[in-house]
Formats: structure tokens, sequence, C-alpha cells
């Protein structure tokens, strides 16, 4: 059975202008162990159905309009308050972007571990203590005992971002949302975090859902891709597969505005044409067509459904890209 | 950025000269008030010398005795005791009306915040004097009205403050974070929002103490104070009479009201530069 099974998942938000559509419908499962990348460029809904997995969607004044969200078969958005609460950072944690502002300022770290450690765990102060700096040193932190006492502001960007991870892996989470984990870090600093993030999943046994508009990034760290265009998912398949044979134009476009070493030098960036459509007012057809080159009138007409294309690859488009991208 | 709030504050209230100037002030009060009483033991009530006696003029006496010949020393003394007392803790009970109905609505927004603001603005449309007089005058007069009073009609500002910061933070990442990681409401507003909304409420606080005691001293000069209690209100009403004879026994507390409302509004103002990180390179 798959860890976290979504089923058309729809997220809107009621806005003066109208509903926007952040989400609509999106299907997607992570089985246990398992690296699923989510990627998808700004507004294409991929970071809202992470916050609509842990339902914390309404703060930002959006409701989940339909479908399910199965955690080990149990529907999260059918849960109380008190029963998403207990999975939040227990069983499903979170990484932020940007660690500066997504760790409270006035606590210490090690306090801010212990804290999330005594709202899951029956355990004495003493023992969270010690604990925390266990979570410290299994992020690398360096000279973790004395880190625990520093306040955020005190710290680096990596260590940071570290001190955030130690927090979400306190309660040894089965999923771990990395919502653009290495984003606001500088490169190489970027490089460590990922190699940690690995390196944690395969020991702790978790999977993880990693949010990015960094292909680099999904290269690296992801066994799955799934592809997010205007809140819906339009291709998914295993990394190697997707990257080699990407079907849907979209795809394609994406990976061809990557791979510009392969160009001859002073020839044009490969770009993909046109804007993303309005999450308002989405076209009837599929939400690419008006920037697609291999639109016809089927696509401005109807929505293309995921259609499996062998094992594991998905794709929602009508007409297909079928053969490999040219070496 | 607002992380920096602790480290250094009070390095850098040492070098503010406003806040070094009023914890020094504040200091010379708090140690008046404490060790007067074993310079001048006498109980400020006592008619212990001729009355009308001027500073100096006998130094058993030192700062002169009243219309009663009741020792001014002794009395200004316990003055200082009273009001620091009745300043602090009315400042404590504003301090918390006000964070509960700040918090409260600043949290939750929408209807909970429109009725608890409705409310806040109710105390500050009717003139707080005029309110403390009533609740005193309904009550029997004593500390604990004085102080519950003072404190009723001190909380409307505190109440605004709170709110403002609640809304500004539950917007943070790091509160979201918090949820994030399980936590329910309660917790939210106690470790994650409340800590980082209070560098402003102890600064305004301060300025809310002096307030407090300038309230006592009217209330008490009006003749509203604790009647067992010597406070420098009483005393001031108490010379009243006097004035153009023995201006000193209006002017010694006087003075005294004016240096403490000073030193906590010098304290307060140089808080509220080291608290806010946006002034700290002025």
């Amino acid at each position: 059975m798959a860890l976290l099974d979504i089923r058309g998942l729809q997220t809107w938000f009621d806005t003066r202008a109208g509903t926007v559509k952040a989400v609509n419908g999106v299907n997607l499962s992570i089985q246990p162990g398992e690296t699923l990348a989510l990627v998808g460029e700004s507004g294409s809904g991929k970071s809202v159905t992470a916050y609509s997995v842990l339902r914390l969607i309404e703060a930002a004044g959006g409701r989940i309009a339909g479908g399910e969200v199965l955690f080990k078969g149990t529907d999260l958005l059918k849960l109380d308050a008190a029963g998403i609460r207990a999975v939040r950072g227990n069983r499903i944690a979170m990484i932020f972007q940007e660690p500066l502002s997504a760790l409270n300022p006035v606590q210490s770290i090690g306090t801010q571990i212990v804290e999330a450690l005594r709202l899951h765990r029956d355990i004495g102060l003493r023992a969270a203590r010690e604990r925390a700096v266990e979570l410290l040193e299994l992020v690398r932190m360096p000279s973790p005992r004395e880190r625990a006492e520093e306040f955020p502001h005190r710290l680096s960007g990596g260590m940071r971002q570290r001190a955030m991870i130690a927090i979400a892996l306190a309660c040894e989470p089965e999923l771990l949302i990395a919502d653009e984990p290495t984003t606001a870090l500088d490169v190489t600093t970027q490089a460590q975090i990922l190699a940690l993030l690995r390196e944690l999943q395969q020991r702790l046994g978790m999977a993880m859902l990693l949010i990015t508009h960094d292909l680099g990034v999904v290269a690296e760290i992801a066994d799955r891709v799934a592809v997010m265009y205007a809140g819906r998912v339009v291709e998914e398949g295993a990394v190697g597969a997707l990257f080699d044979r990407p079907a849907h134009p979209y795809t394609r476009g994406l990976l061809d505005a990557v791979r510009i070493e392969a160009l001859p030098p002073g020839s044009r960036l490969p770009e993909i044409p046109g804007i993303v459509p309005s999450l308002l007012d989405l076209p009837p057809g599929c939400a690419f067509a008006p920037r697609c080159g291999r639109a016809s009138a089927i696509c401005q007409a109807e929505l293309p459904a995921l259609r499996a294309i062998g094992v594991g690859r998905r794709h929602a488009c009508c007409h297909p890209h079928l053969e490999p991208v040219p070496a | 950025m607002s992380a920096s709030a602790q480290p250094g504050l009070l390095w850098r209230l040492s070098v503010n000269r406003s806040a070094a100037g009023g914890a020094v002030l504040l200091a010379l009060i708090l140690a008046l008030a404490i060790i007067g009483p074993l310079l001048w033991p006498g109980d400020p009530w006592e008619m212990a010398a001729p009355p009308m006696l001027w500073p100096g003029e006998d130094m058993a006496n030192p700062l002169g005795t009243d219309v009663m010949g009741r020792d001014l020393a002794a009395g200004l003394v316990s003055g200082a005791r009273v009001s620091l007392m009745i300043g602090l803790v009315s400042t404590l009970i504003a301090a918390g009306i006000g964070t509960l109905f700040g918090a409260l609505g600043g949290f939750y927004g929408g209807s909970v915040d429109a009725v608890l603001m409705r409310v806040t603005e109710l105390f500050q449309t009717v003139p707080s004097f005029v309110l403390a007089v009533v609740l005193v005058a309904v009550f029997r007069p004593s500390v604990a009205t004085a102080v519950l009073a003072i404190g009723i009609v001190s909380w409307p500002a505190t109440a605004r403050l709170v709110r403002a910061q609640f809304l500004l933070l539950r917007e943070r990442e790091f509160v979201l974070a918090g949820e994030t990681i399980g936590m329910g409401t309660p917790r939210l507003i106690l470790t994650q929002i409340l800590p980082n909304a209070l560098p402003p409420v102890i600064a305004m606080s301060t300025l809310t103490i002096a307030h407090a005691i300038q309230t006592e001293a009217a209330l008490s000069f009006l003749g509203l104070g604790d009647p067992n209690v010597m406070s420098w209100g009483t005393i001031i009403g108490g010379g009243r009479e006097q004035l153009a004879e023995a201006w000193y026994v209006c002017g010694l507390p006087g003075i005294a009201v004016v240096v403490t409302v000073l030193a906590f509004n010098l304290l307060g103002e140089g808080l509220n530069d080291a608290l806010n990180p946006h002034l700290q390179r002025r």
C-alpha cells in the first residue's frame, strides 16, 4: 500500500476576483522510503498541494474543495483537529525554504527541538535535551552541544537549515515534506544539505516529498518526478525515464531550457513561449494548449486525463512526444 | 531583522542615555523606598514635631513638618513605597488584561476581534481618570480599589499594541512551522507568538507605571486614596490650604512624583529604542 495517496485533490482560494483553483484534481502517490519530486514553475500548485496534505491551507485563506489524502489508508482530510495535530510533526514533518523565518527567533534551537519532541513523545525534559543534541549530531551540526544553546540568528544559513531538519526529524516521521529546502542557500551549502537529506532518508527509511523548481536537485536525489502545470499533474515517472523521454511538451520545454550546454555557442536560449494562464480563468481544455506547438482542436476542447504509458509512467497529453530526447 | 532582541540588550540599555538616566533615578527612588524607613522610622501619621517646620529648620525633621506637625521625610518615604507598589501592581493588571484581549483578538481575528476591540474602544472613549474616580468612589477607597481602578482604566492601550503585534506575528513562517510540528492554539500563542510580541509591551508598560503613579497621586489628592496610607497625593492634598505660607508641603511630594514619572518615562523610552531593532542604528 502506498504511504501517501492523494486522490483528486482540489484546493481553492476564494478571492474577490473569483475562485482561484490553485490545485485542481491532483493525483499522486508516494511509496514508503521513496523520494517524489514535485516540480513546476511558481504558481503551478506544488506548494499548495504539499500544504494541503497537512491541512495547513486554511490559515492561508484557502479551502480544500474535494479529494482525499490517504496516509496509510486514513483520510487526513476527515480527521478532527486533534487527529491532524497528532499527525503533524509526528508522522509527517515539514521543512521550509527560508530557515531563518521558520525558526522562532526568541528560542534556542535546542529548546525548539525539545518542544517538537515533547509535543508527541512522553519524554522527560532532561532526556529530551539529550535527544536534541543527538539529533543535532545526526544532521552533522558542528559542536552540537554548544549549538543547542544558540539562537537562530547566531547560526549560518546552512546550520539553520540543519537545525530545522533536526526539528523535523525529532519524532522520526514516515514522510518528510521539503518545500524548496535548498533555494535560500548558497551553492556549496545546497550540495551539503541535499547530500544530508539523501543520507538521512536512507538511514531512517522515511519517504520524502520534495518540492522544487530546480531540475538539477531532482536529478540528484529524487526517485520519481511529478510535473505540475496550472494546478494539475501533467506528467509523472521515474527520474531517468522521464528525463530521457519526456512525453508532455511542457516537460520537454522545461528540460530543453536547462540543457543549454548541448547548444552551439551563440544560439538563442530555448524558452517556452507565452505565460502561465490565470488560475482564475483556466481554458476549458488543456491548460498548456495556448503555449503548445503541438496543440490541435481537441486540446482546446477537452481536458486530457492522466493516462498510463508503462510502469509508473503517466502523462496528460493528447499529442505526446514518443521519441527520446536527442542526445 | 527582528531576530536579535535578546543579546546585548543590557549593553544597549547602558549606552542609551535616557535608559541609563532613568535606571539610575529609579534605583535612587527604590533605595529610598527600601532603606528610608530605617532612617526615618516614625509613623508618617504621627504628630512628631511642631507644625509647619521649614526644611532644615530642625535637623530632627530634615524636610520639615506639615500643618499637623507630621514629619515630611517619613511621609515622602512612605509615599515612595505606596506609589511604586500601586504603579507596579496596577500595571501588571493592565498588562494582563490588555495582553489577553489583544492576543485573542489579534490571533483569532474576525468576530472575536471585532467584539474585543469594541469593548476596548468603549473603555478608551470614557475619560480614564473620571472612570477611575467613579470606580474608587463606588467601592470603599483603599489601596486594593485604587490598584484595581487604575489597572482597569489603563489596559486598552496595551490591548491595541498586543493586537497589532499578534496580527503581524501570526503571519510569520515560524508560527506556521509551529503548527506544522503539531502545536495546538494555546501552545502556539504562548510559546511562538507571545514571547516575540512582548518587547514593545514591556517598553510601554514602564510608561503605564508612570501614568499609574500620577493617577494614584491624583486620586489621593482628591481624598479618594486609602485613608490609612500616606501617599504623595495625600500629602499634597493635605498641604494645599497652606500653599502660600508653606509651599514645600505640596512642593516636595510634587517633586517626588515628577522625578519618579520622569525616571519611568526615560527608562521606557530607552527600552523602546533598545528593543526596537529598526531604531538601533540611530
